[in-house]
Order: C-alpha cells, then sequence, then structure tokens
C-alpha cells in the first residue's frame, strides 16, 4: 500500500497527521507542491491514494484534477474540492440537496452588489467566493460601508473580486459550530467562541465540545454528502430559526478540536485513507 | 419561446444572433450581466433556453451555474464552458479522447517551471492556465527568458500567476486554423495570415475562408466532443506531417468568419439552440 | 539549535521537528522554515498568498 501526502509547508495539522499514520504503521510519501512537477507523459505516480494537504487552494485544485484525470484516488476528490473552495457553488449545492444554509446572492459589478445589499437590508456579508480564515469577509453594516467597501474591491480588482457573493447576516449566540464529517459519519464536533463576529480558530478565539445528536450530526452528514463526500469540516450557525450550513471545508485544519472533544481526528483521517487505498 | 441570451454588451455578432432567433420564432430577453443579481435560493427567471455571449469568462460560468441549477437548458452547458475557459481542463480533456494536444507540463513555482522547461526543451510557451488566448502569453526560447518571465511572474503575485502551464510551442508558420463547430458539426474554418507567432484572430490576424475536409472536420468536431459537445470554436494548428489542437473558446468573431466564409454562423448557432429546446436542454 | 536567516538570532527547535516545519524567530518574529533537520537549516517561510486557507 503506498499512500502519498500533498503539502507545501507543514503546519500543526500536517504533524498530528504523520503522528497519526506513524502510530498505525502507515508509511507516507511526502509530496511537495512547491518542487512537483506534473507531465502528463510520464506518470510518475503510482500511489493507492494520495491526501491533499496543500495551503494553496489553486494548487490542491490543480494537483487534484492532474491526480484524478491520471486515476490517482484522491482525498478529498477534486469534485469535492471544487465545490467547497467555492462558496458560491457550495450554496448550490447545499440547495441542491435541501440542507439548510444563509440567503445568498450574486452579482457581478459593484452597482449590482449595492443594489442587492439595499433590498436585503442591513447588517450583510460580503464575501470572496474563493478564500478562507475569513480573509476579506465583510460585514457590511450601512450603506456607507457597502459604498466603501465595494469601492476598494473594484479597485484591488484580482478577478475574483468582480464576482460579488452576499449573504444574509445570521444573528448567532457569541459561537458557531465546527463539525468534522469522515466518510460520511459526523464524528465530533466543536463549539467557537470569539467576540469577533467570524468566530474562526484561526482568527483566535478558543473551543468547547458540541454534541453531535440530533440536527448537529444529521445537518453535517448531509451537507458532507451535498458536496460530494471525503473529509470535511462544517461550519454551522445556530439562527433563531434553526441550524445553517454555512461553509464547507475540505483541508480542514482540527489542531484545537481534538482535545475538546476527545475523537482522535487525524487517526480517523488515516483509516479512512488506508479504507480507499484497500478500496 | 423565451430566449435568455446573457450578455455583456451588443456587439455586432449578438445583434446577428438576435435578429436569427427572431426568424426562429423566439422571443430574445437580453440579461445584462453588469446588472443582473442572482438568488441562490429560488428560481426568479422563467425562460426556455439562455445563450451564454459574456464577455468575462467567470460572469459566463457563474451565470450558466444559476441556469444550470434552475434546470433551464443553455447553450453551452457551464461544464463546458468551464472547461474550455481553461487550458489544464480543455487539455485533459482532448488528451482523455486522444485529441492531439502539445505536450504539456503544470508548475507551481518559478524553480519548479524552469525545471520543466529546461526537461522538455525550447521553445515553450507559458500561460496562465486560464485567460484570453492572446493574454500574457510568452514563447520562451532559452533558459534566460525563461528566468526573467518567472521573475516578473513572482512579483505579479496574484494566484493565477502561480500556476504555471507551459505547452511545447507547435512551429507551424501561416497554418493557424479555427474552425466553427456547432452541434457535431464543423459549419466553418479560417484560416489566420498573421505575422506574430501569437497567430489569433485577436491578434489581428486576416481571415480567410480555409476549406473543411474531412479531416479538419474529424478533429475539430472530436475536440468538441471530448469537452462535451455544443458551440465552440476549436484553433488547430498543422505542421508538415500532423495536426495539434492547441486553444479552444466561446465561439467569438462570428460575423468576420461569416463574411470570410459565405455561411451564416450565427443562423447555424440558432438552429443549433433550437434543436437543444426541442430535445429538452441535452442536445450535444 | 539553527541560526535566523533574519536576523542571525540562534533558534531553538524541538526535538520532534519535521522538514517543512514552521518555527517563528523568538527574537526578530520572522516566520521561519525548515528546511533541512540534520544539519539544521532554516529559510524565510513563504508568505500567505491570496488563495490560503483552509
Amino acid at each position: 500500500m503506498k499512500i502519498g501526502m500533498l503539502l507545501s509547508i507543514v503546519s500543526t495539522e500536517q504533524k498530528m497527521l504523520f503522528e497519526a499514520a506513524a502510530k498505525r504503521g502507515v508509511a507516507f510519501d511526502r509530496m511537495d507542491d512547491r518542487r512537483i512537477i506534473f507531465d502528463l507523459e510520464n506518470h510518475r505516480y503510482d500511489h493507492d491514494v494520495i491526501l491533499e494537504r496543500c495551503v494553496n487552494h489553486s494548487r490542491a485544485l490543480y494537483s487534484l484534477k492532474m491526480l484524478n484525470a491520471s486515476g490517482i484516488r484522491t482525498v478529498n476528490t477534486y469534485d469535492v474540492a471544487r465545490v467547497c473552495g467555492n462558496k458560491f457553488l457550495t450554496t448550490m449545492a447545499l440547495v441542491d440537496h435541501g440542507v439548510p444554509t444563509p440567503k445568498a446572492r450574486v452579482a457581478f459589478t459593484a452597482e449590482a452588489a449595492l443594489e442587492v445589499m439595499e433590498t436585503m437590508g442591513y447588517p450583510v456579508v460580503l464575501k470572496p467566493p474563493i478564500g478562507s480564515w475569513g480573509r476579506l469577509i465583510a460585514r457590511i453594516n450601512d450603506r456607507h460601508a457597502a459604498e466603501a467597501v465595494l469601492e476598494h474591491k473594484e479597485v484591488l480588482g484580482s478577478y475574483h473580486h468582480s464576482v460579488f457573493y452576499i449573504q444574509e447576516y445570521v444573528e448567532k449566540p457569541g459561537r458557531d459550530i465546527r463539525s468534522f464529517v469522515v466518510d460520511g459519519e459526523t464524528i465530533c464536533a466543536v463549539y467557537r467562541y470569539s467576540d469577533h463576529w467570524k468566530t474562526n480558530t484561526a482568527l483566535g478565539g478558543t473551543t468547547a465540545d458540541c454534541p453531535i445528536d440530533g440536527d448537529v450530526g444529521t445537518l453535517s452528514s448531509r451537507a458532507a454528502e451535498a458536496v460530494g463526500g471525503g473529509v470535511v469540516a462544517v461550519d454551522l450557525l445556530e439562527s433563531p430559526e434553526g441550524i445553517l450550513v454555512n461553509e464547507v471545508n475540505y483541508t480542514m485544519e482540527f489542531r484545537n478540536s481534538v482535545r475538546p472533544t476527545g475523537v482522535d481526528i487525524p487517526g480517523r483521517i488515516i483509516d479512512y485513507l488506508v479504507k480507499v487505498a484497500r478500496s | 419561446m423565451e430566449m435568455g441570451i446573457v450578455l455583456s454588451r451588443i456587439r455586432k455578432d449578438e445583434k446577428r444572433l438576435i435578429a436569427e432567433a427572431g426568424l426562429r420564432g423566439f422571443d430574445v430577453t437580453t440579461i445584462d450581466n453588469s446588472r443582473q443579481v442572482f438568488e441562490l435560493d429560488r428560481r426568479h427567471m422563467d425562460l426556455d433556453v439562455v445563450l451564454e455571449r459574456c464577455v468575462d469568462h467567470h460572469r459566463a460560468v457563474y451565470a450558466l451555474s444559476v441556469f444550470d441549477h434552475w434546470g433551464i437548458p443553455t447553450v453551452n452547458r457551464q461544464s463546458v464552458v468551464e472547461t474550455y475557459g481553461n487550458r489544464l481542463l480543455t487539455t485533459l480533456a482532448l488528451r482523455e479522447r486522444g485529441v492531439p494536444v502539445p505536450d504539456m507540463r503544470l508548475a507551481y513555482t518559478p524553480d519548479s517551471a524552469l525545471k520543466a522547461m529546461e526537461d522538455m526543451g525550447y521553445p515553450v510557451v507559458l500561460r496562465p492556465a486560464e485567460g484570453p488566448e492572446d493574454q500574457l502569453v510568452s514563447r520562451i526560447g532559452d533558459k534566460y527568458t525563461a528566468a526573467t518571465v518567472l521573475e516578473h511572474k513572482r512579483i505579479l503575485g496574484a494566484y493565477h500567476h502561480s500556476i504555471f502551464f507551459m505547452q511545447k510551442h507547435i512551429d507551424a508558420p501561416g497554418h493557424d486554423i479555427r474552425a466553427y463547430v456547432v452541434g457535431g458539426e464543423t459549419v466553418a474554418a479560417v484560416s489566420v495570415l498573421t505575422h506574430h507567432w501569437i497567430g489569433t484572430i485577436a491578434a489581428g490576424g486576416l481571415m480567410e475562408n480555409e476549406p473543411v475536409t474531412e479531416e479538419l472536420n474529424g478533429l475539430a468536431v472530436s475536440a468538441v466532443e471530448a469537452i462535451g459537445g455544443g458551440v465552440a470554436v476549436v484553433d488547430m494548428v498543422r505542421t508538415k506531417d500532423a495536426w495539434y489542437v492547441q486553444e479552444m473558446g466561446p465561439p467569438s468573431g462570428l460575423s468576420d468568419a461569416s463574411d470570410a466564409t459565405g455561411v451564416n454562423i450565427p443562423g447555424k448557432i440558432m438552429d443549433y439552440v433550437a434543436d437543444t429546446v426541442t430535445k429538452g436542454g441535452r442536445a450535444s | 539549535m539553527g541560526t535566523c536567516p533574519e536576523c542571525g538570532a540562534a533558534v531553538n527547535v524541538d526535538d520532534d521537528v519535521v522538514e517543512g516545519e514552521i518555527l517563528e524567530c523568538e527574537e526578530c518574529g520572522a516566520e521561519l522554515e525548515v528546511i533541512s533537520v540534520s544539519p539544521l537549516e532554516l529559510e524565510l517561510a513563504p508568505e500567505e498568498e491570496e488563495d490560503w486557507g483552509e
């Protein structure tokens, strides 16, 4: 059995995965995406499965496409990364599968985006469709803020800034929920507390165990299924109307979630990889 | 029959398409993508078919995703546009179908890209994986040029510049051919005469009618089938002994190509759109 | 013990350090990448790019 891990830098998560693999006697072939050259003529990859842990979304996406096209199985697959890596595609996948998610609109110009915000009412959340760690996500409280942010986006000009993904703002109780789904099963979840409205642990904040019986477990599994399965982390919001799925992450971070939940997340990922490699 | 045409500007081509649609009994609604807002949780447009004519590739892909999500048939289908708008996706689809394409490599850093070019041998064509055919394309003849161009890309930094898509340059002066494929048939072809090595129409090449031989038709049609069918242009080069498909894209330059070939390409496209609606939206 | 390529300070590393790991220089705060473990070699870590994240 030959398992590869595609990565660039080694973050805490990668180290935890190395340790979990070593504990199970599973050997990894480390592949640094900065040195890799994909070549269609000479297939150099003969792995039974490759775990993708790139830090760049575009490298992850292109690598998964190349590997899947050469018949190499990957966790996650190209299709899952394509949908999860794009908030617009994620929303449509969730809506298609009847998974409750905040209302969202898409527009292509600042003028049209402003009109959307005025119609939806403030506060409203503006996100780049591609991007993460809460980067460039803006909560917009009024028309003046909207105009200022949109002007910056226009000047920034990179092409993803010309697609405006606008989401309704969901009032939440000072925390959100992140759940972990492996192979269709919700294995654990944490509450993430933060004073900042972006309750992302990458931006600081604390975590505590969240029970997975009831809606948290069911909706997480359904969200994972909607985006195509594999190993994903689901971000959920507790709205007054019930739980909503906000985003689904395909190269997730889990360093702050093992201790509060007592669940060996990296171990479960390695077990799943071995299962895929053997299938 | 209600047809939506999602577009950025009404250019000469769009005018002709709208006129041809009218002749076939369609009621045309133009959807200006700069004003349109799409709500993702409910269908708020009632159309029998949508024709996509956006200038911006990403707007096209997003808009088509929404129509697809709503179950409205589109020309082209979203997956086809996503594929021909990306050189890696196009190359992979063509190769899988056995369509001849230039040798390619993919790398993510200037160092690995340089190594790849050294390995495949110059001249190499380096281009972004996405973007218009004539934008940021470099033909690299040696290691020094490679290092200079890669350094510029590194400084530019936006993340599409960190995907290095490299193709072996095919030397075929004066033999760039563009085929217009509509619904499984090459309806017209033009050759592009240019002195610049980027032999594209966008670079100001002159168009001449190119006879559609069985060989040309066969190659162009399999290329379009490889990406999922529909309406597309196929840019090919012919060397002494082989053909290669170099690039694919949306059907642009329709008026000029119609004038050069005497074929009513917008009319052919509208016949295909009408056919798509009759067949319930999944014609290829 | 390695040397920070940015400020020249001595950088302490844990025993379980692995190649590719990112460390922070306590002296100047620079993010450093472990290029090799033995001998220990450190380089400035890549800067965060637009599409980094989960």
